[in-house]
């Protein structure tokens, strides 16, 4: 590998950790934050296709935590079709569109939205008031 | 994968304190696991147990094939156990400390070692009475992972560090673990840094297996579960039951659909929480102990 491939290499890991990040007492495994993080980077095209994402090592050695973890998320992400392995070159997204979650994420997203309904409810919001916050962020978050 | 060690029913009383009473453990081979308990709860014993260092008076233990007692000394070599207690020789440098210990192994890798010194940054000529405690654990850890051990025991290896030293002290370790294909037991009171380096965690409690599970399943299955209204049974299997007027909140690992919907067919609200290992910790431990 010449010394600009690396140079490369390295502004992709630095730019693409910078909003990977991981957060070891929360009760979601980790390898589902790096999934979810990744998921989104992808769906909001953050991470386009045929982008280069870190090796497992690399990005474990960045977010400080275990290898085993990092793999599990990527053989997940592999697995569901947002990346692909390509010999001897390393992990890349694949750019095809993304599949719905599966039904364990799916039952911990409403437990967020359950808490965060509790929450509205405690603040005194309105039903209506929280639809029009979550339209506003919706669009924020996603364009 | 074959058992890196494995015991079974293994007993070690220190007079009338029962340090480890009936432990069942079986770790495999290549995993990083994290050794939970209270202070008391047998987690040195155990280790000291597995390094051979102490006899079990009941029990088998089998460690990389061989009984850690009666096993041979080509086989003790590849066991590396730091442990929590201070490095016997406070006078040695670190330079002199791998003189020492090089003497016990035939295949020393002086490259290594100082790969392991300029990485964990430890001052070759200083007494290691005269360094910082980080740099201590450093010394000792050096001295520890030198021989590349295949089962590697850590006994609290951030133990009286800062907040600051200690992370530092992860992420020096961390790469290194990830490096050989050992087999790692630690054990550890700051359940974020076992969450950032395990893959699986071991619960004991009065010196007893409470649970072993791989860390995301745990995750992915311990609820505490909230149950308001009617309520026609206790849900089975609970470490820890807690009651706060007509609210029970019972702390589970993966609670069996048929039980929940029962408590919803009997016109009961039934809310799962996620639990965080350190929650999950406490409840096990504290229903252990009520």
């Amino acid at each position: 590998m010449n010394s600009l491939d690396f140079g490369r290499l390295r502004v992709i890991v630095y730019w693409y950790t910078m909003f990977l990040k991981v957060e070891p007492s929360s009760p979601v495994p980790i390898y589902r934050q790096i999934m979810d993080q990744v998921r989104f980077a992808v769906a909001s095209g953050r991470l386009g296709p045929e982008t280069r994402v870190p090796s497992v090592r690399d990005l474990a050695q960045e977010l400080q935590i275990n290898l085993q973890t990092v793999a599990k998320a990527y053989v997940e992400l592999v697995r569901e079709g947002t990346l692909e392995n390509r010999r001897g070159l390393g992990t890349y997204v694949t750019g095809r569109p993304l599949r719905p979650v599966g039904l364990g994420a799916r039952e911990a997203l409403e437990a967020e939205i359950r808490a965060l309904s509790r929450h509205a409810f405690a603040y005194g919001l309105t039903v209506d008031e929280v639809h029009k916050l979550l339209g506003k962020l919706w669009r924020e978050e996603t364009k | 994968m074959n058992p890196a060690f494995c015991l079974e029913n293994v007993r070690k009383w220190f007079g009338s304190s029962r340090a480890v009473d009936g432990l069942s453990l079986s770790v495999e081979a290549g995993h990083v696991t994290g050794f939970l308990g209270l202070n008391g709860a047998g987690k040195t014993t155990t280790m000291r147990m597995i390094a051979g260092l102490l006899r079990a008076e009941e029990g088998t233990l089998e460690v990389l094939g061989h009984d850690p007692w009666t096993m041979p000394p080509a086989v003790r070599r590849r066991i590396g156990y730091l442990s929590e207690r201070d490095f016997p020789f406070p006078e040695f440098s670190f330079k002199a400390a791998a003189a020492f210990t090089s003497r016990f192994y035939p295949e020393w890798d002086e490259t290594y070692l100082n790969k392991l010194a300029s990485l964990l940054q430890v001052p070759p000529g200083t007494a290691y009475s005269r360094l910082s405690r980080g740099q201590q654990r450093k010394f000792h850890l050096a001295l520890t992972l030198a021989p590349k051990p295949d089962l590697l025991l850590l006994d609290d290896p951030a133990q009286g560090l800062d907040v600051t030293v200690r992370r530092e002290f992860i992420q020096s370790i961390l790469p290194l673990l990830q490096e050989g294909k050992s087999t790692v037991l630690f054990s550890s009171h700051i359940l974020s840094d076992v969450e950032r380096i395990a893959d699986t965690v071991v619960i004991v409690h009065a010196g007893r297996l409470v649970l072993k599970s791989p860390l995301d399943e745990l995750k992915e299955k311990a609820r505490q579960v909230i149950v308001r209204g009617p309520h026609p049974y206790e849900l089975p299997g609970a470490y820890r039951v807690r009651r706060s007027g007509d609210e029970v909140c019972y702390t589970v690992f993966d609670p069996a659909p048929g039980d929940l919907q029962g408590l919803r067919d009997a016109g009961a609200t039934v809310d799962l929480r996620p639990v965080g290992l350190e929650d999950f910790f406490v409840d096990v431990v504290e229903g252990r102990r009520s």
